[in-house]
């Protein structure tokens, strides 16, 4: 069964002028139709704009669908009485690490989530623990989150959801303002929390090598789903996905480059890796 | 013109218990026209170093020279320093405000005391060059895509005809054509003004296709201040400090390590194919 199922969404932005007249419509997310199924990780691309931060919003019922239909978990996510449950299942973190930070330290803002529930005193230290751990960040619990780097912010973060035992994380380009190394930390935390914890993961990313790490990338453009598939299936559309104002991992752009000069390597390579097992293979001929 | 950042030290809550050496004893010199980047980890002191160019903050010892002079001094007319010195903040589209782009862009320029007729001239030639279409020019600034926005905000800067540009991570959160227009578009703006590009970022790829210098700090210190090539050859010291090199660095490197013939220094993409249809004989 799928975790999330969302039959042909809309949702439009009303632009009103003083008198609250419509002034435009810019429809964000137009008859996307997808699944996520338990333990899946899922990559959204697409350019500014494209309407990937409007739709990831529908998943934790931040906000509802015009039209079509959302099952989170089985459960209808546009009945009011159903929200509490459809965001405890799915969990959201965004681009900047300061604006959900709230607690004075680290353990305590880990607690947050599940105290909101209403979990009893003891659990909700085990499972502040538990997902401190599952993010590398134990060592750190009694830490002032302000003394931390942008990485580790957001890996409090991601222990906060986590600490509300989601079936799923929407991460809304969590690593956009964090530095080299700190990409690296959330990225093995994620994937770590998909491989071990079998929590479905939905990763919005301008950054291709991220995607790579994805069971199954979504283009979108325009609000609709332009492509779908495996990122090697996705990544060897160099012209298709610069078009939509995209880019491949370095390692395809520079098979590609190669294909254009002549050079017959492959061209679904996404690693470096391949890359250079590729041309090592290319070298002892 | 020229910058000497000259024995720069900067603390946070001196004198308290809290005391934070935010960096100390930078010294850095910036040639006129040069396309400097700036790197380092989160919290090394980046961002807290680039708002002493222009006299936001003031250092606790060390100074910076500007075209000579002593901007700390007193009596230095920092109000002037500002206009020269131009500062793009992170996510500059949080400051746009202006009804229309036009306006937004001409509010630099009018509280500089430049008449309308002047200060709506340069917001034309700049929003020109930064490649805004007229049919924006009196919409809204808050309809624009994120791109459009921060085009419109460094329009804004480059209205006041400064002669340093600095930009603290202008392209964070763009998608990737948007990153790349931002920065062809700097360098263009470099190219066909001569102003000197402080900039502030995390990407290696970008920084290595188009700085002339890097700087790279850790810990509120300097640790590099040379060319690309040069500053991303220590790859090994850059990963133990939060950053990396490009990709085509560490390519190199293992292909060196299998028995290619490539020049293990360079830093692009472009570099990179040539090397290898070099080592391939072709």
């Amino acid at each position: 069964m799928s975790l999330i199922k969302a039959r042909n969404l809309i949702y439009e932005y009303i632009r009103r002028d003083e008198e609250g007249n419509v002034e435009g419509i810019t429809r964000a997310v137009d008859d996307v139709s997808l699944d996520v199924s338990p333990g899946q990780f899922i990559a959204i691309l697409g350019h500014n704009g494209s309407g990937k931060s409007t739709l990831a919003k529908h998943f934790n019922a931040l906000i509802n669908p015009e039209e079509g239909t959302l099952l989170v978990d089985g459960l209808d996510a546009r009945e009011e009485d159903n929200v509490f449950d459809v965001r405890q299942s799915v969990g959201m973190v965004f681009q900047n690490p300061d604006n959900q930070i709230i607690g004075q330290v680290v353990e305590e803002d880990v607690g947050f989530g599940p105290e909101n529930l209403g979990i009893e005193h003891d659990e909700i230290w085990e499972r502040v623990i538990s997902s401190l751990k599952a993010v590398n960040m134990y060592d750190f619990k009694d830490f002032s989150p302000n003394k931390l780097s942008g990485g580790q912010k957001q890996r409090v973060s991601i222990a906060g959801i986590m600490a509300m035992r989601p079936k799923c994380i929407v991460l809304d380009e969590p690593t956009a303002m964090l530095d080299p190394i700190g990409r690296k930390d959330v990225l093995d935390a994620i994937s770590e929390l998909n491989k071990k914890n079998n929590i479905s993961i939905i990763l919005i990313t301008h950054n291709m090598e991220e995607a790579v790490l994805a069971d199954k990338i979504f283009v979108m453009n325009k609000g609709k789903i332009e492509m779908s598939g495996s990122p090697r299936e996705i990544f060897s559309q160099v012209d298709k996905l610069r078009k939509l104002r995209l880019d491949v991992p370095p390692a395809t752009i520079i098979a590609h480059m190669l294909r254009e000069k002549g050079v017959n390597i492959p061209e679904d390579i996404l690693t470096r890796e391949e890359l250079v097992e590729a041309l090592t293979k290319l070298n002892n001929r | 013109m020229k910058i000497i950042i000259d024995h720069l030290t900067h603390k946070y809550e001196k004198g308290t218990s809290h005391e934070v050496v935010a960096f100390e004893d930078v010294n850095i010199v910036i040639e006129e026209g040069q396309f400097v980047c700036l790197i380092g980890h989160t919290g090394c002191g980046k961002s807290t170093l680039i708002q002493h160019l222009n006299g936001i903050l003031k250092p606790d010892s060390g100074t910076i020279y500007y075209n000579g002079e002593d901007i700390f001094e007193k009596g230095y007319d920092l109000r002037s320093l500002r206009q020269k010195v131009g500062l793009v903040f992170q996510y500059p589209e949080h400051q746009l405000f202006g009804e229309t782009c036009f306006s937004d862009v001409c509010y630099g320029p009018l509280n500089m005391g430049l008449s309308k007729k002047e200060a709506e001239l340069r917001s034309y030639e700049v929003m020109k060059l930064v490649g805004i279409d007229d049919e924006i020019f009196y919409q809204s600034p808050f309809n624009l895509s994120g791109g459009q926005k921060r085009k419109v905000a460094i329009a804004g800067i480059l209205a006041m005809r400064p002669e340093v540009l600095i930009l603290d991570e202008p392209t964070a959160g763009l998608d990737p054509l948007g990153q790349k227009e931002i920065f062809n578009l700097i360098k263009k703006i470099q190219k066909e003004t001569n102003l000197t590009i402080i900039l502030v970022s995390h990407s290696m790829e970008d920084v290595a296709n188009y700085a002339d210098k890097i700087v790279v700090m850790n810990h509120g210190h300097v640790l590099y201040n040379d060319e690309p090539k040069k500053v991303f050859a220590h790859y090994d010291e850059l990963e133990k400090i939060g950053l990396k090199a490009p990709f085509a660095s560490y390519l190199m490197a293992d292909l060196s390590k299998k028995g290619f013939d490539v020049d293990t220094n360079i830093t692009t993409n472009e570099e990179a194919v040539s090397e290898i249809l070099h080592a391939l004989g072709r």
